[in-house]
Order: C-alpha cells, then structure tokens, then sequence
C-alpha cells in the first residue's frame, strides 16, 4: 500500500498531487503527518510542502480545470472526511485528463465523490448561517459557539463580515478549537484555547427569554409535527440553539451554559459605531 | 404592558399566515447592518415544523373587521397588544444582531382605520431603514383600502410585499369577510404589479434608480374553509402568477380557530390537501403544466393518494414512454420521478455519454417511480404497461387497513413524512 503523508495545508496537498502526477501513479492514502504516526507500520512517504511549488500546481490547475470544479476542490478541503485527500487527488487526476467537460461526467465515481462531500460542506455551512446563534458579551462583542462535522469557518466568516460589520465578532469552532475574529473591518482564523466561561451582557438573558417565548408561540398546536422539526433540524445542531426544541432539555433539565473562554484573543477595542447605537 | 406580552399576544396573533421564505431579494441596500440572501435563509423550525425565517409579527392585533375565519375578529375575546413602532424595530434589530431571524414579517390586523394601520407599519420600517440603517430582509403586508402613498412608500422600503387574497371566490369573501371587497385586495395588488415592473424598469437604465419590492408580491389561500375545488383555487394561482406576476401563492390550511355558522367543522386542518397544492403549484411554476391540464371534467379535485404529476401521467399515457436520451427536456419534466435538477444533470451528462439504467439510479431520480414512464435506450424496464391504470395501481399506496395493538407495521416511512413535509 502506497501512503503519501503531508503537513495537513492546502499547499501540502497540492504538492502530494503534483507529486503523483508526475510519478503517473497516485497513491492509495494521503493521510497527515500526525495521523501517519500512529500508525505502528507505516510506511506512509513524507511529502515536503513547497510553497512556492504549490503555487505554481495551483495556477497550471488554475490554467486547465473550469473554476467550478476548483471550487469544489477547496470546499471538499474543508470536509471533515478522511477520505478528503485522495478523494481530490482522484478528482484532479480524472479532470486533468477528461478536460473541461470532466464535471459533465456525473456518475462517475470519481467525481461524484467529489461533489458529494463538496455538497455536505455546503450544506453544512448553509445551515450554520441559519443556525448559528450569536450571545452579546459584557465587553459588547458578539460570540457564537458552534461543532460542526466540517472546517466551515472559512465558509461563515465573510459571510456574517458582510451582515455584521458595526460590531467585533467571534465565531468559536468548539470541537477544533479555532475561531474567526472579526474585529470591525476584517476577520482571521486564529488556534483557540478555551477556560472559563464569558461574561454575558446585562441585555443578553432578556433577549434570549424573549426569543425563547417566541419560539414557542410561533408554533400551531393543530400541527404539530416533531418529526418534521427534527428532520429539518438535525439533533446535533441543538447544542448551542438559544430555544428550546421539544426534548432539549429532558433528561438533565435546563443545562448551564458550558464554561467556555477565549485566551489570547486580542482585547475589544472600541468601534465609533458602538457607543452611538446600542440597540435595544 | 411589558414587551414579553405583547410579543406573546402578537405572535399567536400572527402564526396562522403561512408564508415564510426570505428569499428572492438582490437589494444591496446602503446599510449597516445586515444583508439579504437570495436564496432565503432558515434560522429554526418550530414545533410544528415549519421554519422560521423572519420574526413574523403584528403591529396590532386591534381589528375593527369581524372576519368569521380570524383569531383577530373584532367580536373574539381574546387579549389586544399593540406594538409601538420603536419598539418593534428595537426589538427587530436585537433579534438580528443574534442571528435568531433573517429580517421581518410585519402584518396588522386593521387597527383604527386602514390609513391609520399602514402608517404604524410604514413608520416601524422608516426606523429599521432609516435610524438603524437596516439591510436585513424585511416582508410586509399592505392594508387594503389605504392611501397610495403609504402603499408606495412601504414597496420601497421592503422586500417583499402582500396582500392576502385568502377566501378564493366573491361568493365565499361576502359569506366570511362581509366587510372585505375583492376590489379592494386586487387593486393595491395591481397597483403593486404595476410599480414593480416600472421599477425593474427604471433600474435597467440607472442603478440609483429607486427599488421597489425587489423580492416580489406574494398572497395567500385559505384552503378549506369554503367548499372550493382544487381546480377553482389553481386557476386563481394561475391566474396570479401569469397577469398579477406574483411570486408567490401560499396555500394555508383551515385551522377551526372560531365556532360559527358558515364554517365548516374540521377536527383537522386539511393538510394533504394542502401538500397536494403545493405540489400542483411547483408543477405550474417549475415544470410547464397549466392548471387546466391537471383536471378534466370528471377531476376537480387532486387524488388525494398520489401525488399530481403520477395523476396527470397516467390519464395521459400517449405521452409515454419517453426515451431518456433523446426526449427533450420538457418532456423529462414531465416524468414522475425527475425533479428538475435530476432533469438538469441528465441533460448535462447526454452531452457527454449516453445515460444507463445504472447513472438514473446514481443521479438520485426516483426510479420507483420513473420507470412506468420511460425508457433507456430502447428498453423499458417497469413490471406493468407504461403510464396506465395498472401503472397507477402499483405506484398507489396500498390501501390503509386499521391498525391493531399488536401491528407495528403502518405507511412507509418515507410516505408518512413526505405527506406532511409539503415540500416537494
């Protein structure tokens, strides 16, 4: 069995491929460094990252390949599978070769493995814009907690820079520990470690009750429909939901807020429109 | 009052208007706060299972009409709140800066007269767009009867704007809402059709032109409450989409939330009937059929046990089989078991390979029920004669028996939802 390891980038995968390519033979596996080791007889090769090798992959890719299907490479990027590597790898192969109809070939295996998981990314992060629930802090940032199965947060956060641009901002990968920070004008991805739990504001508890009540008026008794709810709003969602879907809360009762704090995130530094629009 | 009642009041006061999409704005309005996604967005789903877009709200529940179908009747003892228009955008705005909603649903019942009502609600937008420069999505009823210019401007400011039809007929409106006129819902409604195309217009020759609705009109139909059939109601969505351009026609069935002469008695709501139109409304609206052709003389009414596009096709089985890789693509349309998008990639994938069995089973068309309709190069694979009663008959749900205590065994899974889900 062939195993390519690489240091988890994009840039290091773009070099994996180029590297297959140019033997003529992809690999079985490519897997990361760190997933590589445990294993007790891997023989997985090690491929450097190149930067500027991997630059140059993706502008000849850039040259050959429709730019729907690189952006359906980079979203299966961002897949929580472990398939992704040589999923994309497959997919670049048989593109290269199939040229620019390559996506018209929809039932091949190749391709619709790609677009498979390029599609559960997206619907993920399309139902996260729905999902996602923002809490005001004391120091009047916004922060929202999320676990999703995928490596969104690129998809999220220029999407809520654009909603949300008169306030700083911090939506927390809770699973991976990374989060995007927006800080009034743009927004990175940082490693995040997590403590203590933050100060909500005075407001915040208020709103939610209200949101809360809402949440349950809204719905006609006549039509209750559970199943439907669920389907539409898969469990694993609930965690950090400010309502109260049927059953959230059953077995243990209200549950706390779980202790959660942002280190080293830079401090909150006043923007104009702050002090002149507080809403509410 | 304090704010959490009158939310409470107003939201029960408001839950049985059905529409709920964000969708089918582009406004890129010079805001601050907030933006619109043209596909719509949802942010929850209740417990009824139905989503939750925008904060779907009254201005007032105050009604000076006594329509026997409404919760809000002048003559229902029920408790009145009336929000004041700073505090419906105040609290608007805190809802959005969460990511609870996507924007607002604003209606009224006519509190005070209908001038006096549209400008409550025209001043809550003024607010939003205005003082907090919202760009979020914002629906909004207009009050039949009020003056234009309230009307104009609340076009300008929203999205999206309605005006619900809800009884179908002239003859059921002075049954139920003796105190409605169809003039006064259909002239707003052409006033609206009228200044939308003018702004569309206006637009393509200056983007600084100003917008007008940009998300389209919408309305709604109550179903079930007056003894309409199917082929009545269509022909008005029709009728609304073709000459009226609507974007949409939302169908809401009958909750009894009032005892009185004149209504009918459900123990309750209608909902097939409901799915069935629906679906019978996507097949007007995405797939080519006119709501003629799903009825003849002996069917006014969908079947409630199949789903209309299976209905239509086998009373018309000279339409098929159609050969998968040469039919054009409105006749694909045409097949139970193609959506549109399994239409899409099938055309896609003819331009590069001629489409198998095996590639239908891979593009996620519904093959159950396809295969009584076409064929795949040359051969056609359904166990009975194509697109006839004995196709009807397999693609039927057998009939429901009694369940006893000790019978685990009721529809189909997937059925049992897909009835209720009116989703297509």
């Amino acid at each position: 069995m062939r195993v390519f390891s690489y240091d988890g980038s994009f840039a290091g995968l773009l070099c994996c491929i180029e590297r297959a390519l140019s033997g003529r033979r992809l690999p079985d596996e490519i897997t990361v460094h760190a997933r590589a080791e445990r294993e007790l007889f891997s023989q997985a090769q090690c491929i450097e990252t190149d930067e500027a090798a991997a630059r140059q992959w993706w502008s000849f890719l850039r040259s050959r390949l429709r730019p729907s299907s690189l952006q359906a490479v980079r979203q299966v990027f961002l897949s929580g599978s472990p398939q992704k590597e040589i999923i994309i790898a497959r997919y670049v192969a048989f593109a290269l070769r199939a040229g620019p109809a390559a996506d018209s070939y929809l039932t091949d295996e190749r391709v619709a493995a790609a677009y498979t998981l390029a599609r559960q990314v997206g619907r993920e992060a399309h139902r996260m814009r729905g999902l996602l629930r923002f809490q005001e802090l004391a120091d009047g940032r916004h922060y929202a907690r999320i676990r999703p199965e995928h490596q969104i947060l690129p998809l999220l956060a220029p999407y809520f820079a654009r909603r949300l641009r008169d306030r700083q901002w911090i939506i927390h990968d809770v699973g991976r520990q990374y989060a995007a920070i927006f800080d009034g004008r743009v927004w990175e991805i940082v490693a995040i470690a997590v403590s203590a739990a933050p100060q909500l504001s005075q407001e915040e508890q208020e709103t939610a009750a209200l949101w809360q009540r809402y949440f349950q008026d809204i719905a006609v008794g006549e039509r209750a429909n559970a199943r439907l709810q669920r389907q539409c709003m898969p469990r694993r969602y609930w965690e950090f939901l400010i309502e109260l879907p049927a059953g959230k809360y059953r077995a243990s009762g209200r549950k706390e807020i779980s202790a959660v704090h942002l280190r080293g995130m830079p401090a909150p530094r006043p923007s104009p429109e702050t002090r002149e629009e507080r809403c509410g | 009052m304090v704010i959490d009642e009158k939310l409470s009041i107003l939201a029960n006061s408001a839950k049985y208007d059905v529409s709920c999409s964000s969708s089918g704005s582009r406004a890129q309005r010079p805001g601050r706060l907030g933006a619109v996604s043209s596909g719509g967005i949802c942010h929850s789903w209740s417990a009824d299972g139905r989503c939750i877009s925008l904060l779907k709200i009254l201005q007032t529940n105050r009604c000076i009409y006594d329509c026997a179908y409404c919760v809000n009747r002048r003559s229902n003892d029920v408790p009145r709140a009336l929000f004041t228009p700073e505090e419906l955008a105040a609290l608007t705005v805190r809802f959005y800066r969460r990511n609870y909603i996507e924007g607002l649903f604003l209606s009224s019942a006519v509190a005070v007269s209908p001038d006096y009502t549209m400008e409550l609600i025209v001043r809550t937008l003024r607010l939003l767009r205005g003082t907090y420069r919202f760009g979020g999505y914002i629906h909004c009823k207009l009050i039949p009867g009020a003056a234009a210019g309230l009307i104009q401007e609340a076009g300008m400011l929203a999205d999206r704007v309605s005006v619900n039809i809800e009884l179908p007929t002239r003859k059921s409106l002075a049954l139920l809402a003796p105190q409605k006129i169809p003039e006064a819902i259909l002239t707003p409604m052409q006033r609206v059709s009228t200044a939308i195309a003018v702004a569309r217009q206006e637009r393509r020759s200056s983007r600084r032109a100003p917008l007008f609705a940009p998300g389209g009109q919408s309305t709604q139909l109550i179903i079930g409450a007056t003894p309409e059939s199917d082929a009545q109601i269509l022909r008005l969505s029709n009728w609304l989409y073709s000459a009226m351009r609507l974007k949409r026609v939302y169908y809401s069935a009958y909750v009894p939330v009032n005892k009185q002469a004149g209504l009918p008695a459900l123990n309750a709501p209608p909902l097939l009937r409901e799915h069935r139109l629906y679906q019978a409304d996507w097949l007007m609206r995405f797939y080519g059929f006119g709501a003629d052709e799903l009825f003849d003389a002996a069917h006014q009414n969908l079947e409630t046990d199949i789903d209309p596009k299976v209905g239509w096709a086998c009373r018309h089985p000279e339409y098929f089989p159609v050969e998968i890789n040469t039919a054009e693509e409105a006749a694909l349309l045409r097949v139970p078991g193609l959506g549109v998008r399994s239409v899409q990639k099938i055309l896609q994938l003819r331009r590069v390979k001629r489409v198998q069995q095996e590639d239908l089973l891979k593009l996620r068309s519904v093959w159950k029920r396809a295969q009584y309709f076409i064929t795949v190069n040359g051969k056609y694979y359904g166990r009975v004669p194509p697109a006839g009663a004995q196709a009807l008959a397999a693609l039927s749900p057998p009939p429901v028996r009694e369940r006893t205590l000790f019978d685990p065994i009721g529809l189909p899974a997937d059925e049992a939802g897909s009835v209720i889900t009116g989703e297509l």
